[in-house]
């Protein structure tokens, strides 16, 4: 056996073994299919190749050049194929099919006398083509356009690209090079020239390139590749060992050498191929991950898009609805400060009582406009640093002094002297404590109201005690937590109530961080409302 | 832009920006009789030109305003009269909206509704130093 027909061995070998592993892997993939086709042809090209050097007849060597033609026939084309996949060039489909036209058009000649006509002695070979017909000449132009014309497309789109995808493309630019210049050394020999038994190696080089680009181009990892290359390797070595083994046993030995290496080769590969399915699918995952997270990002999008017409309903509501109250109450104002002039008695009566009205519409207003902030998920509350809550408290007292002196009824404020500043809203502290205080008055026809301020363990307590009807056990567990909702008692006691006031106070004091409860012994006992304040919110 | 004069002046100017016709005649009529000078606009465009040529002690401005909002108009009155006073006055009740307010530096913030007129009048003389 001399070098060229051991390069013929490996090179058949190493082909049919990638085909063997694109058979394992994923056939269906159109680039894994594309170079499978290719090792096919590159196959039968070198076992034509190999009946054609060891043919004991011309008969049988004009029989395996046929072969072997079959197979240079199909590589251009099948090299074409591969690029455009690899290119992703889908307008240069026309010229691909003309190329599967001729290459069928070759093929079906090829056993013709229009191709091949007969075999003779040429250089080193016993069996040769000597004599070729007027189609071979055509197949050799039909074999130089597809080679050239897959390495241009391969040089173009190779500075098209940058990254990794860039280097699939380069290595099989290369390789393509490397495997057509030195395949093509093939022809030299029906011109005389014998450069066969070095071309012939470089065909080697070009499986392994592309190979390696395709799997590198599949996200394989390249210490797998290697694994599965150095195997192969071993099998080659140890195969080619058979070859020369010197004695029987020997023979014996290497036998059963490759064996036992070919089937555990086989079960690496296989656990290679295992971990790769398994970073395909993770991969797969991966990829699935992205567009669920495309999903949320857009659904983000929308809620926040969402979010802005929400702000912007309840700016417009606020707006629209409190524009008129304004001014309806200004115009009074003005009516009764006397900037237009004297206003008599009897008219000024009704102007207090149309202010009185639209001030308690206002407040209604304002009420429920809270409600729906809180409702939305609105912050309704800004919080600001060094808020005294005595001086609130004070006014509190005296913006119901009125109504409690009306109703014959006590009002009595406790607390402690010097500022007692926590972090608040003071315009919304000062309201929900208002709704309880005011509650209180309500509900008490007898006695009276007591505000309490006291501090202590970083908290201030806000006790609102009155001798009013006082709670029952199944009226406490709704009291703060419904909108609209009042009990038949209430209603009797105090007609105009809205059931509001509570559940707006609760939310105020949860904004601010703080809890309010109530306790009572039961109805006609009084009741007890306790607000908590962190100091430092 | 309008100008109405008094009987009893203060010699303060008040600038007040606002789109709701009642509302800023309200202002207007409510202010002069207290002695004030006072200009008007009905958009943050009109209250920036209105204030480079009055140069006004105080300004009463709406937020929500027309052409320009009154946040805006208001970085730019600061930018050329820095010691002008500003007072927010607004129908929008929004944790947020004061917050951004605040982030502008010394500007006061009334709720329209929530206020009667004889506290916003209160309110400017008590920025203005006056008794």
């Amino acid at each position: 056996m001399n070098l060229f027909t051991l390069s013929c061995i490996i090179t058949a070998l190493f082909t049919a073994i990638m085909c063997f592993i694109i058979l394992l892997n994923n056939i269906k993939d159109k680039m894994n299919r594309a170079w499978f086709l290719t090792c096919i042809s590159l196959f039968a090209w070198q076992v034509g190749l190999y009946g054609t050097v060891v043919a004991n007849s011309a008969e049988s060597a004009l029989f395996w050049q046929r072969i072997l033609y079959i197979g240079t026939i199909l590589i251009p084309i099948f090299l074409f194929y591969f690029c455009l996949n690899l290119l992703h060039r889908e307008n240069n489909k026309k010229s691909l099919f003309v190329g599967f036209f001729l290459s069928a058009f070759f093929i079906l000649l090829s056993f013709s006398k229009f191709f091949i006509v007969g075999v003779g002695e040429r250089v080193d070979f016993g069996y040769w083509p000597v004599q070729t017909g007027s189609l071979y000449f055509i197949f050799l132009i039909y074999f130089a356009f597809y080679a050239v014309y897959s390495v241009v497309l391969l040089k173009i789109d190779s500075k098209k690209h940058e990254g990794v995808y860039q280097k699939q493309i380069q290595f099989v630019y290369y390789a393509a090079l490397i495997g057509l210049v030195g395949g093509s050394t093939n022809f030299l020999l029906d011109f005389g020239v014998n450069t066969y038994s070095i071309g012939n190696w470089f065909v080697i080089l070009y499986i392994v390139f592309i190979s390696y680009a395709l799997f590198k181009h599949h996200l394989f990892n390249i210490k797998v590749i290697a694994t599965e290359l150095f195997t192969f390797a071993l099998w080659i070595i140890l195969f080619i060992r058979i070859f020369f083994s010197v004695s029987s046993q020997d023979l014996l030995l290497n036998v059963g050498i490759f064996l036992s290496v070919l089937l555990f080769g086989a079960l690496l590969i296989r656990g290679v191929l295992n971990e790769v399915r398994q970073r395909e699918k993770i991969e797969k995952i991966g990829k699935e991950l992205e567009k669920a997270y495309a999903v949320e990002k857009r659904a983000n999008e929308e809620l926040k898009e969402l979010d802005n017409v929400k702000n912007q309903f309840l700016m417009t509501i606020q707006h629209h609805l409190r524009t008129p109250l304004t001014s309806m109450r200004g115009y009074a104002d003005l009516l009764l400060s006397g900037t237009f002039g004297k206003v008599p008695p009897k008219i000024k009566e009704v102007i207090e009582k149309f202010e009185a009205s639209t001030t308690s519409l206002i407040k209604m207003v304002n009420d429920f406009l809270d409600i729906t902030q809180f409702q939305l998920g609105k912050s309704v509350v800004a919080l600001k640093d060094g808020v005294d809550l005595s001086p609130i408290l004070e006014e509190v007292v005296k913006d119901i002094e009125l109504e409690a002196k009306n109703k014959g009824i006590y009002l009595k404020l406790e607390k402690p002297e010097g500022p007692c500043v926590i972090k608040a809203d003071e315009s919304k502290i000062k309201a929900a404590i208002v709704n309880i205080f005011d509650n209180s008055v309500k509900y008490t026809k007898e006695g009276g109201v007591t505000m309490r301020l006291k501090v202590n363990d970083g908290k201030v307590r806000i006790e609102v005690q009155d001798t009013g009807m006082g709670i029952s056990k199944e009226t406490m567990s709704k009291l703060f937590g419904n909108t609209f909702e009042r009990t038949a008692e209430a209603k009797k006691t105090f007609t105009a109530g809205r059931g509001i006031g509570l559940y707006l106070s609760s939310q105020i004091i949860k904004a601010h961080n703080g809890k309010v409860w109530a306790e009572s012994e039961g109805e006609g006992k009084g009741s007890m409302f306790i607000i908590e304040l962190p100091i430092g919110v | 832009m309008k100008k109405t004069n008094t009987h009893r002046s203060t010699g303060k100017k008040i600038l007040i920006v606002e789109d709701d016709k009642d509302f800023l005649l309200i202002l207007q009529t409510k202010f002069s009789s207290e002695g004030f000078l006072v200009v008007t606009a009905e958009n943050g465009e009109e209250g920036v030109l209105v204030a480079e040529k009055e140069n006004p002690d105080l300004i009463f401005s709406d937020i929500l305003l027309p052409s320009m909002n009154g946040i805006e108009m208001a970085k730019k009155i600061k930018e050329s009269n820095k010691d002008v006073k500003i007072i927010f006055l607004t129908n929008i009740k929004d944790a947020e909206y004061t917050k951004n307010v605040e982030k502008l530096g010394n500007f006061d913030y009334l709720i329209k509704s929530d206020v009667p007129i004889s506290d916003i009048v209160a309110r400017a003389k008590s920025k203005l130093s006056l008794k």
